[in-house]
């Protein structure tokens, strides 16, 4: 099931940060394995997530550095103690907004019985 | 694979960074990213052509990440990019545009304009490798002009050696300044309708410089020649013209290109750090120099004195007076307090009764100019027996007979003078100075005297001292005494004609007309008339 891409948006930075916080990796990797996480149900436009790593390099979340493969460059990324807790943060909001969306569902859900 | 087979989508992706070393970096990190989904394309069994497609269309829109990439890597030092270049025209405007409404305007707007362009450059500089440069010069550019305030007093030959390699600095800031933003403006320029003149803009500056630079050097930034001036106003006015134009367009060029600027919170300590550092320096200086150029000249108000001296003996000595041949009319006004200076002396004929040589030569001699000005050398012997000269001298200064006296106390025996008023010394001779002050007619010992002499002819040229800023010099002149091979006695006297008061924060003269472009406290010419002030008639408070 493909999910509509104005509830991915704004979740993205945080499946970023939380696939990163496990191990270092760089852009397609990142991208393959939250499609594989996610069982294909988060399947990013993979231009777009290039934009969100350098934004959150520049604020701090990520730091970057660079290996060669398979005969080029590449970029990894490592979360940093900033990013942990930017993490931290962004999973509580998470919690509070699906807790209460669960909330307000399940209300429904009675009513309608 | 090669790389160039994805050239042109990493070359649109990345179009929209300013930095050449983040563009780069993000068009490898792209290239590796399409790269690993072609390979996983081949893996499963597309074809070349098929499996490069698919890796670019599952980039997304090109058009959506190009704007992202561009945003997020949007450079802009504090304040934007845009402000920075506001900044810029206008610190350019400010330091290139010479008004004056008042005293010393000239002086604080172009101080101003360099500040403005100073930190604007600041912001561009991290911006590219030419902008930092540009930058380092600037700075440069920026302490020479506080040296060149600093160092006005140390003669003609430090100003212009200073200010010459101030004009190589700004001219090497603007020419740095130039590349570093046709570099910035690079990426844009082939898309802009409207095209940046750089050439131009460099030519025009070229020939500024190079014109501007010939006539410091040889007219030291005073020219008299009407058709001179014309030409150099006209390649000034043209090249700031030109300057400003490019600027302009640069500007709104940046502003077309639709990017996102950001502030980056270390530039803000940087910049408050720069500004710190050079104010640590210009209040210094300032303050230095204001309180050098407003320290107190010693000063002593003339008063002609009521009368202290009896009928006969100031009847005895105006008669000894006249015989010299010094007019009545300025004998009969000289006040009490100028005559008890001649109690005891000689009349002519005594005097020539002397074996003196140089008696033939106390004459009262007319320089004549405009008005008449004359110089008498007044013999007198004191109590011990001691014979000495007391030089009186006068000039008509008005064309309803006020003139003005004074008198020098000259010891032949010891081969000194004197000075009835405080004086300078300079090459053994000495420089009285009469002011108005609040409407007093003050004597002045100057808080410094500097000469500038001719090599040529070995006579002095000019002479330059230091008075309050806010004294109004109402003549100065100098007294030389000298022997000749002859034995005879030379008086010259020296009348300096007042020329222009300056303003203390960088002691230029007010006006050039006549100041050899010096840039000091007075500038005095030497005139061949000889006459000096100590005291005026008719008074001032009985007119």
């Amino acid at each position: 099931m493909k999910i509509s891409k104005e509830l991915a948006k704004g979740s993205t930075g945080l499946l970023v940060l939380s696939v990163i916080s496990k191990t270092d990796m760089y852009g397609y990797q990142i991208i393959k394995t939250i499609e594989q996480t996610s069982e294909e149900v988060f399947s990013l436009n993979e231009g777009t997530l290039y934009p969100i790593l350098h934004s959150l390099e520049k604020e701090g979340c990520l730091e970057a550095y660079w290996c060669e493969a398979e005969g080029r460059k590449r970029k990894y990324y490592r979360i940093t103690a900033k990013g942990l807790g930017e993490l931290e943060s962004r999973k509580q909001e998470w919690n509070t907004f699906s807790n209460a969306v669960t909330r307000v569902l399940g209300g429904v859900e009675r009513a309608g019985t | 694979m090669q790389e160039h087979n994805f050239d042109e989508i990493l070359d649109f992706l990345c179009g929209g960074i300013i930095l050449k070393s983040e563009r780069e970096n993000v068009r490898n990190e792209l290239f590796d990213h399409l790269m690993c989904r072609y390979e996983t394309n081949l893996a499963v069994g597309m074809d070349e052509e098929t499996a490069r497609d698919e890796a670019i269309k599952n980039l997304g829109d090109a058009a959506t990440v190009r704007h992202q990439l561009g945003a997020v890597h949007a450079y802009a030092p504090r304040p934007s990019l845009k402000k920075a270049m506001n900044l810029l025209i206008f610190g350019y405007i400010l330091s290139s545009v010479h008004i004056e409404f008042f005293n010393g305007m000239k002086e604080i707007t172009t101080f101003i304009g360099v500040l403005c362009m100073l930190v604007s450059v600041f912001c561009l500089s991290k911006a590219n490798r030419n902008l930092k440069k540009a930058f380092a010069f600037k700075c440069a550019d920026y302490f020479t002009v506080i040296v060149i305030t600093a160092v006005q007093q140390w003669g003609f030959s430090f100003n212009l050696i200073f200010t010459v390699v101030d004009m190589l600095l700004t001219f090497a800031s603007l020419m740095l300044l130039l590349k570093g933003l046709a570099e910035l403006v690079n990426p844009f320029r082939e898309t802009s309708a409207k095209k940046v003149p750089f050439a131009a803009c460099v030519i025009s500056n070229v020939i500024s410089f190079t014109v501007t630079t010939y006539f410091v050097i040889l007219f030291n930034g005073a020219i008299d020649d009407l058709f001179l001036n014309v030409i150099l106003f006209s390649v000034l006015l043209v090249n700031i013209v030109i300057t400003v134009f490019t600027f302009v367009r640069v500007s709104r060029l940046l502003w077309n290109s639709d990017h996102e600027y950001k502030i980056e919170d270390s530039v803000k300590k940087k910049t408050a750090f720069a500004l710190a550092a050079l104010l640590a320096i210009v209040v210094p200086v300032a303050v230095s120099d204001c309180v050098f150029s407003t320290q107190k000249a010693k000063t002593e108000i003339y008063v002609a004195e009521r009368s202290i001296l009896e009928s006969a003996e100031r009847e005895e000595i105006c008669n000894n007076l006249l015989s010299y041949g010094i007019p009545g009319y300025v004998v009969s006004n000289l006040p009490d307090s100028e005559l008890e200076m001649y109690r005891g002396c000689l009349n002519a004929a005594e005097f020539a009764d002397e074996t003196w040589d140089f008696t033939t030569d106390t004459r009262v001699g007319y320089a004549g100019t405009d008005y008449s000005t004359g110089v008498c050398g007044v013999g007198l012997r004191d109590e011990d027996g001691n014979r000495f000269v007391r030089v009186l001298t006068w000039t008509q200064c008005n064309s309803e007979g006020g003139f003005f006296c004074s008198s020098v106390f000259w010891d032949y025996n010891e081969m000194q003078c004197f000075p009835l008023n405080y004086g300078g010394e300079y090459n053994d001779d000495f420089l009285l100075i009469l002011s108005e002050e609040n409407g007093r007619t003050m004597k002045n010992k100057p808080l410094a005297v500097y000469t500038d002499e001719d090599a040529l002819t070995d006579s002095m040229t000019g002479v330059r001292f230091q008075m309050k800023n806010d004294v109004t010099v109402i003549h100065a002149t100098n007294y030389n005494v000298t022997r000749q091979d002859d034995n005879r006695m030379n008086y010259n006297v020296q009348n300096y004609m007042k020329c222009f008061p300056v303003n203390f924060v960088t002691r230029l003269p007010l006006d050039y007309g006549n100041s050899a472009g010096y840039q000091n406290f007075f500038e005095y010419e030497i005139s061949s008339s000889g006459h000096q002030i100590v005291w005026e008639y008719p008074p001032k408070d009985n007119q």
